[in-house]
């Protein structure tokens, strides 16, 4: 069986379920299991949702740069289909990164929003990759448009190093721990560590089966058009 | 490669079109923003101001360089001959900085005359710090600027790609601007020189390795 | 309602709103499955015609 197969095998029969068992562990984790933190209290179990939500959000956009880079230089439309279906998820991740982020913040801050260098750097990868997505609704079979987004994806992603050193230069912050909830400190409590870890899973896991549904979905919808023209033309 | 960017600078200097163009863009939105202003923040907003002038009125004057090609059909000629794609980028791109190198000089000018911001004693570092800008831009407005060769009603979507792209250039160029304005030699703004040459480096070699993916035809 | 209970209520309801999820997307991909077996179906079908 060729590997797509295999694949394809894997992600229909063994994803679904591994990715479900896997979030309702995390959910228990991250309810039931984890500690309050010390200082903020309860909305900080946020955190392991928030977080996780950027690590896919960057996964699918380091994805998308990567299936985009394919499809310039090898073609081909499966690589096209994956890196829309990758900037797309993504994007979900994303957004929900820019509202999760505005509600922990409230009760921790005060405020709903700061120009906090990561905070600055999301809202701006964000923009990146909503011209992506406006860039490929005006031209749904344009294989110029196709090419020009894969550029953008792929010039997109070797940005974020850049943009992230000068917001911070900028803003004038120190790297934080990775894991350290906004600079206030690590994980104290090993239980948040294992929280931290499961839900990490889960997101992986929730981020590969809506990629495959995506993708799935572009390729069948490219299909039945090929499949349609055809029609017409056995028609004429 | 030599000769497209002969024949490009030819052409711009018999015709001063973009040229022209540009700096009359730019002097109208500067005054825009004397209006706007009040002329004791002006010395703090300068910087800013350079470098929001710069980039819409940039983006429009390298847009136009594709569109006149298009126009007149030599684009296509272009694209036919056997030059390297990736040296038409280069080509394209040098031509782009020395124009917009003009603009940005004429810019400066008219920045100290209107919003009567001091000049550092050292000019050259000014010139160093906005050079090192010009350079990343460039590279980005040229590499996406082609996409109006083909896309018609598009044009607006030069900027829309470009500005998000571009924060870290903006970012770094205007505060070392004011580093420098305020009286900083070029050491002084070193953090953000470095990250603006390694922007440059980055997006002048990916424009010159992606240019070739973008105009096959 | 203590905090315990308040967080037992939230594992509840977003596991309710987990497993709603999780279903629909079972179900987008069996619709996916039929969809697929229908598009070679047709294809093999303008294969043969041709």
């Amino acid at each position: 069986m060729s590997l797509r197969a295999r694949l394809a095998l894997v992600a229909e029969h063994v994803l679904p379920f591994a990715a479900t068992a896997a979030m309702l562990a995390a959910l228990g984790c991250v309810f039931l299991y984890a500690p309050n933190e010390r200082m903020q209290g309860a909305v900080q179990r946020i955190f392991y949702f928030h977080v996780n939500c950027a690590w896919s959000a960057f996964l699918g956009f380091f994805v998308a740069a990567g299936a985009s880079a394919w499809y310039l230089w090898r073609g081909g439309e499966t690589a096209d289909q994956l890196a829309q279906a990758a900037v797309q998820v993504g994007m979900l991740f994303c957004t929900m990164v820019l509202v999760t982020g505005p509600i922990w913040a409230r009760p921790i801050w005060g405020t709903w929003w700061t120009w906090d260098p990561r905070l600055t750097m999301t809202v701006i990868l964000w923009t990146i990759f909503a011209v992506y997505l406006v860039l490929r609704s005006m031209g749904r079979d344009d294989a110029e448009i196709a090419r020009y987004g894969a550029v953008l994806a792929l010039v997109g992603v070797l940005d974020i190093p850049l943009i992230m050193v000068s917001v911070r230069l900028w803003r004038g912050m120190h790297p934080s721990v990775i894991s350290a909830p906004k600079g206030q400190g690590g994980l104290e409590d090993p239980r948040m560590v294992v929280t931290l870890l499961v839900a990490l899973a889960a997101f992986v896991l929730l981020f590969l089966w809506l990629l495959w549904r995506r993708f799935e979905t572009l390729r069948l919808r490219d299909a039945i058009r090929r499949v349609e023209d055809r029609v017409m033309e056995a028609r004429a | 490669m030599w000769t497209i960017l002969q024949k490009d600078l030819l052409l711009e200097l018999r015709t001063r079109e973009a040229l022209s163009a540009l700096v009359v863009l730019m002097l109208l939105i500067l005054l825009t923003f004397t209006f706007a202003f009040d002329p004791a923040e002006a010395a703090t907003a300068a910087p800013a101001v350079l470098w929001v002038t710069f980039v819409f009125a940039g983006l429009l004057a390298v847009q136009r360089t594709f569109l006149i090609e298009r126009e007149n059909g030599s684009w296509y000629g272009l694209l036919l001959s056997p030059i390297d794609r990736g040296a038409i980028f280069v080509a394209k791109m040098t031509g782009n900085l020395i124009v917009l190198a003009i603009a940005q000089v004429v810019l400066l000018a008219l920045l100290a005359l209107l919003l009567g911001v001091e000049m550092p004693r050292a000019p050259l570092a000014l010139f160093v710090v906005n050079g090192l800008g010009l350079v990343g831009f460039s590279a980005l407005a040229t590499l996406f600027a082609a996409l109006s060769v083909r896309l018609r009603a598009r044009e607006m979507l030069l900027p829309l790609l470009v500005l998000p792209l571009l924060v870290p250039v903006v970012i770094c160029a205007v505060e070392a601007s004011r580093v420098v304005l305020a009286g900083g030699g070029a050491a002084d703004a070193g953090a953000w020189l470095r990250v603006l040459a390694t922007f440059d480096v980055i997006f002048t070699v990916a424009g010159w390795l992606l240019f070739e993916q973008l105009v096959q035809e | 309602m203590s905090t315990p209970d308040r967080l037992w209520f939230l594992f509840a309801a977003y596991s309710a709103f987990w497993l709603l999820l999780a279903g629909f997307l079972i179900h987008l991909g069996r619709r996916h499955r039929a969809l697929d077996r229908d598009v070679r179906d047709l294809e093999s079908r303008l294969d043969r015609m041709s």
